[in-house]
């Protein structure tokens, strides 16, 4: 099916923190995203929405190249950030991935104490000394609001967290290398209600200071957190709107069958 | 007195030094033995009709004859199978001691401990083997000349170096490099550690004699570099990959140690000639030692005072029960053992010139022969 | 037949009672029984084999551990005594005369060769599993993960060969003296510094064991490899972390229990091998290793080189004294354990959760 996006000016490049062009990725025979320009804002809060195989996570990795190690993975067109390719040899990876951050659909912690997990990517990018690291360890849970709950344990295994606390860690985690842009992978899709509307309010108040980019199949929550969202169909992206927009007064028939709750 | 003391006083008057104890033993022996007066035939007994099934274990140095000598009786004789196995002289003294396999191979006689744990346990000689001392010092092509004195002071560690001038002394002409001696003795118990340990006693009574009680396994004295290495096949190739080496090995690998470069030494024998161990020096020695073989075949022939005699020799025995749990297997064993010692079968030299050993003496064969006969 | 039939003919549910299916409801009663029977006697089996094989070795053993004393772990004669002299009675033991046994230089032996292995073979594993779960494409990965698992079945024997012909004489020419010479004279240090030998010896025999359980710890701890989820290394990624601090955060702690377990596995092999530490120690009774170099031997070596001539002792006092030496590397692979699951217990807290992800 020919799809094509309704809008792709929503953001000036100048105001874009990644812009994407002409960006095809596949895998092996499989394309998964077909040719996909899009500019995403900066400061804002973007939704990625779309029927479940739409692209919509493939793209969001692509953002931080997470799919480089997929096999079979093949690419063509361009990722900029901040007007640089991300796929030059002079970015650099690491870098990318500090100033890109991520969130994935389950908490992942590492086998390490709290504290080590906050300060796991500071250490790695050396982004302070060994004597700051409690400090750190202490601003980000407060940040994400845990530090109450784990100051007692700080030196436990994150294993023993409920899934919501295992979640918020990481979110504290990510945030501890100070990102540019936090990619958001269906953050709280394996959450109770209450710690998802943490971690919704939360992600409300990085923004505009992080650009915040969230794949998410909870159409309500993609308005509640969003204010640009993206809707994804079989691998193209089928409207980039306002989030308001898109809900209200979505212009291409996909969409306006989505949010009504027809496809997916 | 009390038990303990009275039992250790009756054990140490049984167990009289090795030698001596030859004679004393063949006296205990021969109340029981009963026959042993009488003059056995040389000739090989019939073996039962009915169809027998035997069992050798033992040494590991006797086991390819063992097998060779086992073919060509079952060719004669086919309803008398003998099945083999190489486990040690150790194991084929207690496995013929308690039962387990009817005939023990070993390159030890019995200890006085043993015959009087077991009574009815005969050692009879089967054959003469021999050991050599062999060595790998690069750049000497000639047999070293060494006395019994010299080894031992290298295995005591007060000579270390081939360049020692003790040994240069003995090889006049010889091009002794600076190579520091590495020992090299069996790790595994071994009838050949059991002679090498007598030959150093017999031969170095104050500096090692009694010090170090000669055994299957000895407590070594502490050479520096001394390695061990199990079975003979391990010291041939451990001497033969290791310059410096100086080892005892089994005459029969004398063969597989020339291939592996390794030399044999000429032994000042106790004449004062320099001897090697070839058939014609074993039988001198041999011969010297006829007339002293006890009815028991309990002997160490060690040392010859023959003046062509090399100094290293001794009886292989097969270790058998003379109380057998039935006339049949008796009968069988009887055949085994007179076929063997028989100079037309066994004892031929078909068989003993590719292990190196040679033929029993005629005193011993008649002796052997009275034993065989006693098996009943 | 369906399984909702049966259930409705089984007595708690009053229904028409069916034959066929009471039949089928009883078979299963039994088959239930006896499966809980048999897993209870294959759960016990092991204790039960562990519990006789100390038994019967403390039996062997009694006599030679009542007479060796303390004397059997201190001391470092071995000393089979006059086995074609006297027979004496201390503490009522029948022993010839000048036996006298002390086990301190097998016992050290043992732990220093299997040490070595161990220190040289974690390292090595862990490297490999990691080139082979990560690091080598999957085609080169495949067929070396095979070979991998056919090394670990090589009997010991073609190790000690191959140890006594190729490996001792080329470490002791070619790697040995190197190793000296750059070592200084300091204490711990100059256990490395001293003659070198001819390559049959504590560090080769160390060698020779680290290659034997190298593939051992190697296949499992791939196998650990491959459970840890990829979520979690995907998350160390998504930081900006590199492959080799993704590997030493997250993977490795992540199976840290397993790699201690499959260490232990391969320190089992260790101390019990026989065959090629006989062959490639210089098998020295009598004193422990001046160096690293030095020849030496183990018990599980000593057992099976003097089993044979321990027969000759008529007094059954060598085979005693070899079954109390089995009894003392029975009980340090139980210590070893032991300390294992100490340390997984310590160090296991911040593992990767057991049994989740």
């Amino acid at each position: 099916m020919a799809v094509a996006p309704t809008s792709t000016a929503l953001n000036e490049p100048a105001d874009s923190v990644l812009c994407a062009k002409n960006l095809t990725v596949g895998f092996g025979e499989a394309t998964i995203l077909n040719d996909i320009t899009v500019n995403i804002g900066r400061g804002h809060a973007t939704a990625l929405i779309g029927p479940t195989g739409s692209g919509k996570s493939t793209f969001l990795r692509a953002l931080n190249r997470m799919n480089d190690r997929v096999s079979g993975y093949r690419r063509n067109g361009e990722v900029t950030l901040e007007g640089e390719s991300i796929f030059t040899s002079g970015m650099d990876l690491l870098d990318l991935r500090r100033k890109v951050g991520m969130l994935f659909q389950r908490p992942n912690p590492f086998p390490m104490s709290i504290r080590d997990n906050v300060v796991a990517g500071v250490k790695a990018h050396r982004m302070a000394k060994r004597h700051q690291f409690n400090d750190i360890a202490e601003a980000r849970l407060t940040q994400v609001g845990l530090f109450d709950a784990v100051k007692d344990r700080l030196n436990k295994s994150p294993f023993q967290l409920s899934g919501g606390q295992q979640q918020l860690l990481c979110l504290a985690r990510a945030l501890a290398v100070e990102p540019d842009v936090l990619l958001l992978d269906e953050p709280t899709s394996s959450l109770d209600p209450v710690t998802t509307e943490r971690v919704e309010s939360l992600i409300a108040n990085l923004v505009p200071s992080i650009s915040v980019v969230i794949v998410t199949h909870n159409l309500g929550q993609a308005q509640r957190v969003s204010d640009q969202t993206m809707m994804f169909f079989d691998g193209e992206l089928a409207e980039f709107n306002t989030t308001k927009e898109l809900f209200t007064n979505p212009q291409h028939p996909l969409s306006s069958q989505y949010v009504r709750g027809h496809i997916g | 007195m009390n038990h303990k003391v009275r039992k250790s006083l009756k054990a140490s008057l049984l167990a009289l030094p090795t030698l001596g104890l030859a004679a004393a033993m063949s006296v205990s022996l021969c109340s029981t033995a009963g026959a042993a007066t009488k003059k056995a035939s040389l000739a090989v007994v019939a073996p039962p009709t009915s169809k027998v099934s035997l069992s050798e274990t033992g040494s590991s140095l006797l086991f390819p004859l063992f097998g060779s000598w086992m073919t060509a009786y079952s060719e004669t004789y086919p309803n008398i199978t003998v099945s083999t196995a190489s486990t040690g002289s150790g194991t084929g003294i207690s496995s013929a001691l308690n039962g387990t396999a009817n005939i023990g191979a070993s390159d030890a006689y019995l200890s006085p401990a043993q015959v009087q744990a077991t009574p009815a346990a005969r050692n009879i000689p089967l054959a003469i083997s021999s050991m050599f001392i062999a060595y790998n010092v690069p750049g000497v092509t000639d047999h070293l000349k060494l006395t019994p004195q010299v080894i031992a002071n290298i295995y005591l560690g007060k000579i270390t170096n081939w360049n020692n001038s003790a040994i240069m002394k003995l090889n006049s002409g010889v091009m002794l490099p600076n190579l520091p001696i590495v020992t090299v003795h069996r790790a595994d118990g071994s009838g050949d550690t059991f002679l090498f340990s007598q030959y150093m006693s017999v031969t170095n009574p104050s500096s090692w004699g009694n010090s170090i009680p000669i055994g299957t396994t000895i407590a070594w004295p502490n050479a520096p570099g001394a390695i061990g290495a199990t079975g003979n096949s391990g010291m041939v190739s451990t001497c033969g990959s290791t310059p410096g080496c100086l080892a005892y090995i089994g005459i029969s690998y004398l063969a597989k140690a020339q291939l592996a470069g390794v030399g044999e030494a000429s032994l000042k024998n106790k004449s004062g000639k320099y001897v090697l161990p070839t058939s014609a020096t074993m039988t001198a020695a041999a011969l010297s030692f006829a007339s002293k073989t006890p009815k028991t075949g309990t002997l160490s022939m060690i040392n010859t005072s023959a003046k062509n005699g090399y100094p290293i020799i001794n009886y292989e025995y097969a270790i058998v029960l003379s109380s057998q749990p039935n006339s049949t297997t008796a009968q069988a064993i009887r055949s085994v053992l007179s076929w063997i010692i028989s100079p037309t079968n066994g004892n031929s030299m078909t068989y003993l010139t590719p292990v190196g050993f040679i033929p029993l003496t005629p005193a011993a064969r008649q002796n052997s022969a009275n034993q065989v006969a006693a098996i009943k | 037949m369906s399984l909702v039939r049966t259930e409705a003919a089984s007595p708690s549910n009053p229904g028409p009672p069916s034959d066929s299916a009471s039949v089928r409801e009883r078979l299963r009663n039994a088959e239930t029984v006896l499966w809980h029977r048999g897993t209870f006697v294959a759960a016990v089996l092991p204790f039960l084999g562990l519990a006789f094989a100390i038994t019967v070795v403390a039996i062997k053993g009694w006599p030679a551990i009542l007479v060796n004393g303390t004397h059997f772990f201190t001391g470092s004669t071995w000393q089979p005594g006059s086995t074609y002299g006297s027979t004496v009675y201390p503490h009522g033991v029948a022993t010839p005369q000048g036996a006298s046994y002390g086990a301190w230089p097998l016992i050290l032996g043992t732990v220093q060769s299997s040490a070595i292995a161990l220190i040289l073979a974690v390292p090595i594993s862990i490297g490999a599993a990691i080139a082979l779960t990560e690091r080598l494409p999957r085609s080169i990965a495949r067929p070396a993960n095979f070979a991998v698992e056919l090394l670990a079945g090589i009997p010991s024997v073609l190790f000690g060969l191959w140890g006594i012909l190729t490996l001792g004489p080329l470490l002791a020419r070619d790697v040995y003296p190197h190793i000296a010479s750059i070592m200084p004279d300091v204490p711990v240090l100059n256990f490395f510094n001293s003659p070198t030998g001819h390559g049959e010896g504590l560090f080769t025999s160390g060698i020779v064991l680290a290659i034997m359980i190298v593939p051992i710890i190697t296949a499992t701890t791939v196998e650990l490899f491959r459970q840890v989820p990829s979520l979690n290394q995907e998350g160390a990624r998504a930081l900006g972390m590199t492959d080799a601090e993704v590997t030493h955060s997250v993977t490795i702690p992540w199976v840290r229990n397993g790699i201690i377990g499959a260490s232990i596995l391969g320190l089992a092999r260790a101390l019990g091998e026989t065959i090629a530490i006989a062959m490639i120690s210089g098998a020295i009774l009598g004193h422990t290793a001046q160096n690293i170099y030095s020849p030496m031997t183990t018990i599980a070596a000593t057992i099976v080189s003097q089993l044979d001539s321990s027969f000759t002792d008529a007094t059954g006092f060598a085979t005693a004294t070899l079954a109390e030496a089995a009894l003392v590397l029975a009980v340090i692979s139980v210590v070893v354990n032991v300390i294992a699951r100490f340390i997984v217990h310590r160090t296991g807290k911040l593992g990767g959760p057991v049994g989740r992800g």
